[in-house]
C-alpha cells in the first residue's frame, strides 16, 4: 500500500483553503479522516474517483493535488552508479 | 482507532487470554479442566457484533481504503487457513493410518484450530495495514 512515487499537496491545499481540517475534507469527499491522513502521508494511493473528488473540493485540477514521481528502479541506480542520482538532482 | 482495529484487537485479546488460561489450567491441573475453557473463544463472535460498522451521524466510517484492507485481510486469512487445513487433515492420516482410526477429538481440533488461525491472521493483517497504532494527525 506504500506509494512513494505518488506525492500530494493536500496538506498545503487544506491550509490554503481556510485551514480546512482533515475531518472537513473527509466529510466533503466521502471518506474517513484516517484515509485522508494516510493519503497525505503517502501511505495510500486513492482511487481515481476519490482523487478527482479531492481535487474538486479544492477547486484545482487533479495534477495540482497529485504528482507522480517516476523513480528509477533500485537495480538501475546500482547499475548506473551515481549517474541516476546526478540526473535526479 | 476505528471499528475494524477494535475488532482485530478484541479478537487477539480474547484468543490470547483463552489459550493462555486454557493452557495454564491444563498444565497445572488436568486437561478436563482446561480444555472446556476453549469455549471462551465464542466471545470472538460477540466482538464482531459489538464493533460492527456503525455509521457516524452525518459522516462516514467505512470507505474504499477500509474495504481494501478488509479484503486483503480476508485473503491473508484464506491463504493461511487452507494450507493449515490440508495439513491438519493429512497429518492424522499419516500418523494414525497404521491403527486404522483417527481419534475423534482431532475433528474439533482441526476445525477450531483452523478458525483460530484464520481469525488471528485476519486480525494481524488488519492491524498491520492500518499501522499498529492509530496515528492522529491534526484534527
Amino acid at each position: 500500500m506504500a506509494t512513494n512515487e505518488l506525492k500530494n499537496q493536500i496538506r498545503r491545499l487544506r491550509f490554503e483553503n481556510g485551514e480546512m481540517t482533515q475531518q472537513q475534507l473527509a466529510d466533503k469527499t466521502g471518506v474517513t479522516r484516517q484515509t485522508i491522513l494516510a493519503i497525505e502521508a503517502g501511505k495510500y494511493a486513492p482511487s481515481l474517483p476519490l482523487a478527482f473528488r479531492i481535487a474538486k473540493t479544492f477547486g484545482v485540477p487533479i495534477e495540482a493535488v497529485f504528482q507522480y514521481e517516476d523513480k528509477p528502479a533500485k537495480n538501475t541506480r546500482q547499475t548506473n552508479g551515481g549517474q541516476a542520482a546526478d540526473k535526479d538532482s | 482507532m476505528n471499528s475494524a482495529q477494535k475488532f482485530a484487537w478484541s479478537n487477539l485479546i480474547i484468543i490470547g487470554i483463552t489459550l493462555t488460561l486454557s493452557g495454564t489450567i491444563t498444565l497445572l491441573f488436568a486437561p478436563q479442566h482446561g480444555i472446556p475453557l476453549i469455549g471462551l473463544l465464542g466471545l470472538v463472535g460477540i466482538s464482531s457484533a459489538v464493533f460492527r460498522k456503525r455509521r457516524r451521524r452525518g459522516g462516514i466510517n467505512f470507505d474504499e481504503r477500509d474495504r481494501l484492507i478488509y479484503e486483503r485481510s480476508l485473503t491473508a486469512a484464506h491463504l493461511v487457513f487452507w494450507p493449515f487445513f490440508v495439513a491438519a487433515c493429512m497429518l492424522p492420516w499419516l500418523v494414525f493410518r497404521s491403527s486404522g482410526s483417527v481419534p475423534v477429538y482431532m475433528l474439533p481440533m482441526i476445525l477450531g484450530g483452523g478458525g483460530v488461525i484464520a481469525i488471528v491472521v485476519q486480525s494481524l493483517a488488519i492491524l498491520l495495514q492500518y499501522g499498529w497504532r492509530d496515528k492522529d494527525g491534526d484534527k
